[in-house]
């Protein structure tokens, strides 16, 4: 997934209104952790029922289908709306911007309302991307316990001691 | 194209040394003396280059202060949905995904 398709779907969320905070590798390649490229892009939204049909409108104009092994069986017809969604606490998806998962209480987590608590603001290109905090994404993706995940904590550890020591350092007071 | 889980389980164990190396804040000299090993050792397991058997892989996490506890979950098949999805893809878009790739792993 290139930064033009994160940016055109955040793009979407905001202009739907959606509660959501960016987690996944792309989240944590934005903490500036450097790991191979995502291909998908992982959010875990508000559980609220409003929230949910802000999403289903959002994923309405991304032209979202379901993403399923061997692909969606032509005959099969999905409508994604906010029923739909109550049902569900994964979904992924296909949309015009590149693969769009939704996890609704990802792993080692409870989901929004724990994730937003520390959520990080972070500009990519013309928008304000929310994304989880690099603390809370090593949290999950340690709980999830998938190779995939063991492959990218030690690169995500190594940014965090990075991040945190930068943060200890004393700042220097601009000369006026 | 590549089998993304034979390349994923080929680095896995390296990675799960990194981590626990890492977690224990030690270098791959202090932790190849902690577990009777070289630090070259070390580096060739965190790299891939060399697969460690089960037992030396406990060793070695043992020597960080952490052990492996095993759990089995039924399969997920988010990353053979995203395989189809880039085999969809322009080649060349598969091309500069493949090359990003190869640049991550190499600088690591």
């Amino acid at each position: 997934m290139t930064i033009e398709q994160v940016e055109a779907i955040v793009s979407v969320l905001d202009r739907h209104k959606v509660d959501y905070v960016m987690i996944g590798g792309i989240a944590a390649e934005l903490h500036g952790a450097k790991i191979a490229r995502s291909l998908d892009l992982d959010v875990t939204p508000a559980a609220s029922r409003a929230n949910r049909e802000r999403i289903a409108n959002a994923l309405t104009e991304l032209n979202a289908t379901l993403r399923v092994p061997g692909g969606m069986p032509d005959d099969v017809k999905v409508h994604i709306d906010a029923d739909w969604l109550e049902r569900v606490t994964t979904a992924t998806f296909n949309t015009d911007h590149g693969p769009f998962d939704l996890a609704f209480r990802p792993d080692g987590t409870d989901g929004y309302d724990d994730l937003v608590r520390s959520v990080v603001i972070v500009r990519v290109g013309a928008v304000d991307a929310r994304l989880a905090s690099l603390e809370d994404i090593v949290r999950s993706k340690t709980a999830a316990g998938r190779t995939k995940d063991e492959l990218t904590l030690p690169a995500l550890i190594d940014r965090l001691a990075a991040i945190r020591a930068d943060q200890s350092q004393p700042k220097q007071i601009p000369e006026s | 194209m590549t089998d993304v889980f034979e390349v994923q389980n080929r680095a896995w164990s390296g990675a799960v040394v990194k981590r626990a190396r890492l977690m224990a804040k030690l270098t791959q000299q202090q932790l190849a003396d902690a577990a009777g090993t070289t630090q070259q050792h070390v580096a060739a397991i965190e790299n891939g280059r060399r697969q460690p058997s089960h037992p030396a892989l406990a060793r070695l996490l043992r020597a960080a202060g952490f052990e492996l506890r095993t759990r089995l979950e039924p399969f997920d098949p988010h990353d053979e949905t995203i395989e189809e999805w880039l085999r969809a893809q322009p080649v060349d878009f598969q091309q500069r995904w493949a090359e990003h790739q190869r640049m991550i792993v190499s600088s690591q």
